[in-house]
C-alpha cells in the first residue's frame, strides 16, 4: 500500500515538476542587457530558418559592431508564417524585416507598429539619411518616415534567359541585348518546338512567369491594376478585364499553351528548375546581373535579354525595408538606426552578414568583387536583401572566369534615372482597412482562376467573364470606386504639395 | 479539493464513505490532466474574442491591454467575408457531401477490415497487413499530392501510360473535375482507413475471449459472431467516432482538398470546401480576426451537431454516448 | 486477488487458428484478398521509395516512375552531408518523443480510467470539460501568445513536449477500452478488499489493458516524431541546438525550394540546384522508417484475448 502511495505521489510530482519547470525556463527575448553594450533583437526573413554557420557569422559581425557602436544583434531568421504570428501577437522586437510583399509595411505602419524616425534619422544618422536619398519617399506614411528602405534593385526589370548554345550556335539565331515585350520570344519558341515536337520550350510552373505582372501597379492582391503609361491627368485604377494590355498578355500565354509551348500540367507543377533542357527561362533582375552566366553550372552558355522595364513604383521600391518597433525607447531606436547606418556605409562590415567570414565562406577577388567558396554556398548561402543594404555589399562574381562589374550598382541606379519607367501615382498606397472584407472575398475568387490564367491553361476570354460576374457579386465595384476616390484624393494632395514647394 | 492529501483523506473517511473516498481518489487521478487542459486548452480560449474584434496588438504591451484596450470591437464584421461569395451554397454542399460520405465509409470500411483481420490465423501476416495499411497515414498531404501527380500527370503519369498502352486517349486529369469526387474519396480512405482499423483492432482485444470460445462451442458462424459479439462490443468506440465526426461536419481536411488536387483551378467546383475557401481568402493577407471568425462559426455549428448526435446515440444506447 | 492476478498473465491457451471461426480454406482466400489490398495500399509508398533512389534527371524526364532510367544515391548523400547537425537533431527528436509519449500516457490513462467508472460523481462534468476544447479552440495566435507570453515556453524543449501531451480523442479511446475490458465486478471486488483507486488502476487495470496503452503510445510516438510546426513557432533560429529532426528536414526542403525560387527572382544568390524532387522523397522515407522499426515491436503487445474472463462468473 505504502509503496503504491509513494508511486502515486512520485508520478504526480513528476508531472507537476514538468509543468512547473516550464515556467522558470523563461528567457528574456533579446532584452538581455550586456555589460556595456546593447543587444538588439533583429528579426529578418528566411523561409528555411538560419543557415548552418549563421551563429558564427553573427558573432563575427557582433565583435565589430560592439567595438564600433557598443551594439550587438540577436539576428533571427524567421519564415513568413512565424513572422506574421509574431507581429499579430504583439511580441517585442527591435528591428524587423518589412516590405510590400511580406509583413506588409503600409498596413503595419498605418497601424502604428513602427517607430516614427523622421527626425531621428536626420539628427542622429545623417550618413544613412544621405545614402537613401529620394527613396525615402516609399517609406513615408502621411509625410512621416516610418521605415528604412534597403537599397537594392529598386525597379523591376524582366528578362529572358536563353540557351545561347542552342539558339545562337546551332540555330544561328541572334539574341539581342534587349527585346520588346513578351511576344518577341515567339520565334525562339517556334524554332525549338519544330526541332523537339514532344518537348515544351517554356519554363513554366504554377507560379507563372516571374514578374509578368510587374508592368502594372497592383492593388488589393492584384484584382485592381493601375497601368504605368496612362494619358489621363489622374491615373485610372481598373479591373483586370478592363486592362487591355493585361488581357492581351493572358491571351498570348493561352496561345502558347495551345501551341504546345507550355507543359499541359503547368498549372500544377511546382518547379521546372531541375530540367536543364528547357531553353527559354525567365527572370527578374537588374542590368549587369551575372548570376546565370556560369556555363560550368548549366552545361551551356546562357544569355539574358531584357524585354520589359525597369518599372519603378512605391511597391517595387518597398521590396525590402527595416521597420523599427514602435515600443522602442528613443535610445534604442537611435541604436537601431546607428546599426543600420553601419550596415549601409561600412562595406567590410556589411560583407560579413552578406557573405560570411572572409577566407572561409568567401574571398575577395582582384577586381573588388567577392567569390563564395563551396563552404559559403553550403553553409552560409547569401540572401543579401534580408540582412541589410545590398548596394553597400560587395558584388559577387559567378566564378574566377565569369566576373561581375564591381561598380554594377552605380550603373543600375543611373539606368533608373535614364530609362526607368516611373509610376504616375506619386507613391500612392491604398488604405485597405475599410474594405478588408471585400478584398478578402475577391482574393478567394481570384485564386480560383489565377493559376490557370497565368500559365495559359485557360482561355481568358472564357474564364475572365465568369470571374468578373462572381467578383461583381462580391462587391468589386464598391472596392474599385473606393480605390479611385482614394487615388484622386492622393493625387490632389500630392499636386498641392508640389506647387507649394515650388513656391 | 486541489491538494487532496491522500493519507489524511483515507484515514478520515476510510470506511465511513467508500463512495466519497473513491470519487475523491478518481478526481485526484484526473487532476494532472485537468491542469494540463486548463493551461494548454482553456487559457488560449480568449482567442475566440478575436472573432469579434479588430485585433491590432501593439508590440511590447501586455496581452490584456492588447486584447481589450488596443483592439476595438468589430461586431460581426469579421464574419461578412464568408457570406460575400456567391459560391457559398456550392462550398457548403461540398463540405457536407464529403464529410457525410467520410462519416459513413470512415466507420464502415475500417470496422469491416478489422473484424475480418482479427480472425486471420497467422498473427504475423495480420501484423504485416496492419503495418502496411497504417503507413499512408503518416504521409503528409503534400507528399500524397506529389504521389498522386505521379499517377495522374498528363504526359508522364502512370495511369495515362496504361491508358495509352490500351490505345485509349490520355486524360488531362487535373483539368477534369468529373473524376475528382471519386478520386478524393479513394485517397481519403486510402490514407485514413489503416489508422481507424488499428483502433478497432485494439478495441477488439478488449473483448472477453471466453465469449468467443463459448460462441465457437455453440457452433456460431462468422456472421453470427460478428453480429452478436464483436459489433455490440465495438459499439462504444464506433459511437465515439460517430459523435466526434458529426461535430466536425463543417470542418474539412484542408490538405486533402487543397494540396492533393494541387490547387488546380479547373477542379475548384468539386474541391472547394469551407476550409479551402477560408485559406484562399486569407492566403495573401494574414488577417487573424477573419480566420478566428470562420473557425468560430464552424465550431459553433459543430457544437450543436455534436450535442444532437450525442443525444441521438444516448437514446439508442445510454452507455455509448460521450457525455 | 491473487488468483485473478495469476489469470491475467496466463499464457494464451488457444492458438489464433483455434480461436478463429475461419476454416483453413476461408483463411487462405481472405489472406490472399488482404495481401492484394495491402499491395494496392503500398503501391504509392513503393513509388516514393523508388523515386528517392532514382536519379534526378530520370525523374525530370520520366516523372515519378516505377522504372527509373537510372538509380542514384545522390539525394541520400546530399542529406547526410550535414552530418553532425543531423545526429544532434536525431537525439533531440528521440528525447522529445520519449518524454512526450510517457508523460502523455501518465496524464491520460488515469483520467480515462476515472471516466470509465460509470458511477463516478464528476464523470459527466469532466467529460464536458474535455469536450469543449475539442470543439472550440482559441486558434493559433492566442495559443502562441499563451505559450510565449504567459507560460514562456519559447526556446525551450518544453514547447515541443507539453502542448501535445493530451488529446480528448485518445482519452476517449482509452476510456472505451477500460469500460469494455475491465468489468465493474472486478473493480468492486478489489474495492471491497480495501484497495484504493490508484492501486487498483496500477495493479489490475494497467496489466490487462496494455494493448490500448501501446496503441496510443504508438500514435503518440509518431505524432511527436513527425511534428515540426511547434519547433517552427517556438524555437528561433538562434536555438538550432534544440531542433528536432523533422524540423531540420523541413528546413532543408525549404532551403532547396528557396534556391530554386531564387533561380527565378535573382535575389543575388548564386545558383545551385540540388536534387529537389528526390530529396523530398528521401525525407518521406525517413519519416516513415521509424514505423517499420517500431510497429512490429508494438504488435507483440496488441493481442486478442488478454482480458480475464473468470471474474465475471
Amino acid at each position: 500500500m505504502d509503496r503504491l502511495n509513494q508511486a502515486y505521489r512520485m508520478t504526480k510530482r513528476i508531472v507537476l515538476t514538468a509543468l512547473l519547470l516550464a515556467v522558470p525556463a523563461l528567457t528574456g527575448c533579446g532584452l538581455r542587457k550586456g555589460n556595456d553594450y546593447t543587444t538588439l533583437r533583429w528579426v529578418t526573413y528566411s523561409p528555411s530558418g538560419a543557415s548552418m554557420d549563421a551563429k558564427e557569422v553573427i558573432e563575427a559581425a557582433n565583435e565589430i559592431s560592439r567595438e564600433k557602436l557598443g551594439i550587438e544583434v540577436e539576428l533571427e531568421f524567421q519564415p513568413s508564417d512565424k513572422m506574421n504570428l509574431m507581429m499579430a501577437s504583439g511580441e517585442y522586437y527591435d528591428m524587423v524585416f518589412t516590405s510590400s510583399w511580406l509583413n506588409y509595411f503600409d498596413r503595419n505602419a498605418e497601424d502604428g507598429l513602427y517607430y516614427d524616425i523622421t527626425d531621428l534619422v536626420q539628427e542622429e544618422t545623417p550618413a544613412l539619411y544621405e545614402s537613401i536619398g529620394k527613396y525615402w519617399e516609399c517609406a513615408k506614411i502621411g509625410g512621416r518616415i516610418m521605415g528604412v528602405p534597403i537599397l537594392k534593385d529598386m525597379g523591376a526589370e524582366e528578362m529572358f534567359r536563353l540557351n545561347a548554345d542552342y539558339f545562337e550556335t546551332r540555330k544561328g539565331m541572334e539574341i539581342p541585348e534587349r527585346m520588346d515585350g513578351l511576344e518577341s520570344v515567339e520565334p525562339f519558341l517556334k524554332a525549338y518546338k519544330e526541332d523537339y515536337p514532344n518537348k515544351y520550350p517554356v519554363a513554366m510552373d504554377k507560379g507563372g512567369i516571374p514578374g509578368f505582372l510587374n508592368f502594372l501597379e497592383r492593388i488589393a492582391g492584384g484584382v485592381i491594376v493601375i497601368p504605368y503609361d496612362q494619358d489621363t491627368p489622374v491615373p485610372q485604377a481598373m479591373a483586370i478585364w478592363d486592362c487591355e494590355p493585361l488581357m492581351n498578355r493572358y491571351r498570348t500565354l493561352h496561345r502558347w499553351y495551345e501551341a504546345g509551348y507550355i507543359h499541359p500540367d503547368a498549372a500544377t507543377i511546382d518547379s521546372t528548375d531541375a530540367d536543364l533542357s528547357i531553353p527559354v527561362r525567365f527572370g527578374v533582375a537588374w542590368k549587369g546581373y551575372m548570376g546565370y552566366s556560369n556555363p560550368a553550372q548549366w552545361g551551356f552558355e546562357v544569355k539574358t535579354s531584357t524585354y520589359e522595364g525597369p518599372f519603378l513604383s512605391r511597391q517595387s521600391e518597398q521590396g525590402a525595408m527595416f521597420g523599427i518597433c514602435a515600443a522602442c525607447t528613443k535610445e534604442r531606436a537611435t541604436e537601431c538606426l546607428k546599426y543600420i547606418e553601419l550596415l549601409s556605409t561600412d562595406r567590410k562590415f556589411r560583407d560579413i552578414l552578406a557573405y560570411g567570414i572572409e577566407g572561409k565562406h568567401f574571398n575577395y577577388l582582384e577586381n573588388g568583387t567577392v567569390l563564395q567558396t563551396q563552404a559559403g554556398i553550403d553553409r552560409y548561402p547569401a540572401n543579401l536583401y534580408t540582412t541589410g543594404s545590398v548596394v553597400n555589399a560587395s558584388v559577387s562574381s559567378v566564378s574566377q572566369e565569369v566576373l561581375s562589374d564591381p561598380d554594377q550598382w552605380k550603373k543600375v541606379f543611373e539606368e533608373y534615372e535614364t530609362d526607368g519607367i516611373y509610376s504616375q501615382t506619386k507613391g500612392f498606397y491604398y488604405d485597405t482597412t475599410r474594405k478588408e472584407s471585400i478584398i478578402t472575398s475577391l482574393q478567394a475568387i481570384y485564386s480560383d482562376y489565377s493559376t490557370e490564367l497565368r500559365t495559359g491553361t485557360s482561355d481568358p476570354d472564357v474564364v475572365i467573364p465568369k470571374m468578373r460576374k462572381r467578383m461583381e457579386a462580391a462587391g468589386f465595384n464598391e472596392l474599385l470606386e473606393d480605390v479611385q476616390s482614394q487615388l484622386n484624393e492622393w493625387m490632389e494632395k500630392a499636386e498641392h504639395e508640389e506647387t507649394e514647394s515650388e513656391e | 479539493m486541489k491538494k487532496p492529501s491522500q493519507k489524511n483523506n483515507v484515514r478520515k473517511t476510510g470506511r465511513k464513505a467508500p463512495k466519497a473516498r473513491r470519487d475523491r481518489e478518481l478526481f485526484a487521478m484526473s487532476l494532472p490532466a485537468i491542469l494540463w487542459y486548463l493551461a494548454f486548452c482553456y487559457l488560449p480560449l480568449f482567442g475566440i474574442f478575436f472573432a469579434f474584434k479588430q485585433f491590432t496588438p501593439k508590440p511590447g504591451e501586455s496581452l490584456l491591454k492588447n486584447l481589450f484596450v488596443n483592439s476595438p470591437w468589430a461586431g460581426l464584421d469579421n464574419f461578412s467575408f464568408l457570406f460575400r461569395s456567391s459560391e457559398l451554397p456550392q462550398i457548403l454542399f461540398n463540405t457536407l457531401f464529403y464529410n457525410l460520405i467520410f462519416l459513413v465509409l470512415g466507420i464502415l470500411i475500417p470496422v469491416m477490415l478489422a473484424v475480418v483481420l482479427a480472425e486471420l490465423h497467422s498473427k504475423f501476416f495480420s501484423g504485416v497487413v496492419q503495418m502496411v495499411m497504417l503507413l499512408p497515414y503518416f504521409l503528409s498531404w503534400v507528399i500524397v499530392g506529389y504521389c498522386l501527380y505521379g499517377f495522374l500527370a498528363t504526359d508522364e503519369g502512370q495511369v495515362n501510360h496504361v491508358l495509352r498502352m490500351f490505345g485509349a486517349a490520355a486524360v488531362q486529369w487535373y483539368q477534369s473535375p468529373g473524376y475528382w469526387r471519386v478520386i478524393l474519396i479513394l485517397v481519403e480512405i486510402w490514407k485514413s482507413a489503416g489508422y481507424a482499423m488499428v483502433i478497432y483492432l485494439c478495441a477488439i482485444t478488449a473483448i472477453d475471449r471466453t465469449l468467443y470460445e463459448g460462441a465457437k462451442m455453440d457452433g456460431a458462424t462468422f456472421w453470427q459472431r460478428v453480429r452478436y459479439i464483436t459489433l455490440p462490443m465495438l459499439r462504444p468506440t464506433i459511437a465515439t467516432i460517430f459523435i466526434l465526426r458529426t461535430g466536425s461536419l463543417l470542418a474539412s481536411d484542408f490538405g486533402l482538398f487543397y494540396q492533393v488536387p494541387l490547387d488546380s483551378n479547373s477542379l475548384q467546383p468539386v474541391t472547394q470546401t469551407l476550409d479551402v475557401y477560408v485559406y484562399k481568402a486569407l492566403m495573401t493577407q494574414a488577417n487573424f480576426s477573419f480566420s478566428a471568425a470562420a473557425s468560430f462559426l464552424q465550431n459553433a455549428v459543430g457544437c450543436v451537431l455534436l450535442i444532437i448526435a450525442n443525444a441521438v446515440v444516448k437514446k439508442t444506447d445510454e452507455d455509448s454516448s460521450l457525455m | 486477488m491473487q488468483i485473478r492476478k495469476k489469470k491475467t498473465f496466463d499464457p494464451e491457451e488457444y492458438t489464433a487458428a483455434e480461436r478463429s471461426v475461419f476454416s483453413k480454406r476461408t483463411n487462405i482466400i481472405v489472406s490472399i484478398l488482404f495481401a492484394l489490398l495491402a499491395l494496392l495500399v503500398f503501391l504509392p509508398i513503393l513509388l516514393v521509395i523508388i523515386v528517392s533512389f532514382s536519379s534526378e534527371s530520370s525523374v525530370t524526364e520520366l516523372g515519378y516512375s516505377f522504372f527509373p532510367k537510372a538509380w542514384s544515391l545522390e539525394s541520400w548523400r546530399y542529406l547526410f552531408r550535414s552530418g553532425t547537425y543531423l545526429t544532434r537533431a536525431i537525439i533531440n527528436s528521440f528525447l522529445i518523443t520519449a518524454a512526450g509519449t510517457v508523460l502523455g500516457l501518465v496524464l491520460m490513462c488515469p483520467i480515462a480510467y476515472a471516466l470509465s467508472r460509470k458511477t463516478f460523481r464528476w464523470r459527466r462534468a469532466i467529460l464536458v470539460f474535455l469536450m469543449i476544447p475539442m470543439l472550440f479552440s482559441g486558434g493559433l495566435v492566442s495559443t502562441y501568445m499563451v505559450n510565449t507570453q504567459i507560460l514562456h515556453l519559447q526556446n525551450t524543449c518544453f514547447a515541443l513536449i507539453l502542448p501535445g501531451l493530451c488529446s480528448t480523442w485518445f482519452i476517449m479511446i482509452l476510456r472505451n477500452y477500460y469500460q469494455t475490458a475491465v468489468p465493474d465486478s472486478l473493480i468492486e471486488a478489489a474495492m471491497v478488499d480495501g484497495g484504493r483507486q490508484f492501486q487498483i488502476f496500477l495493479k489490475i487495470v494497467i496489466p490487462i489493458t496494455t494493448p490500448v496503452m501501446m496503441t496510443i503510445a504508438l500514435f503518440q510516438i509518431f505524432a511527436y516524431w513527425n511534428s515540426w510546426y511547434p519547433a517552427l513557432l517556438y524555437l528561433d533560429s538562434n536555438h538550432t541546438e534544440l531542433y528536432p529532426l523533422q524540423y531540420v528536414l523541413v528546413n532543408m526542403q525549404r532551403s532547396i525550394d528557396m534556391l530554386a525560387k531564387d533561380a527565378q527572382y535573382m535575389s543575388g544568390a548564386q545558383t545551385y540546384t540540388p536534387p529537389a524532387v528526390t530529396v523530398r522523397m528521401v525525407l518521406v522515407v525517413l519519416a516513415i522508417l521509424p514505423i517499420l522499426v517500431i510497429f512490429p515491436f508494438f504488435q507483440r503487445f496488441v493481442k486478442t484475448g488478454m482480458t480475464v474472463g473468470a471474474v465475471k462468473e
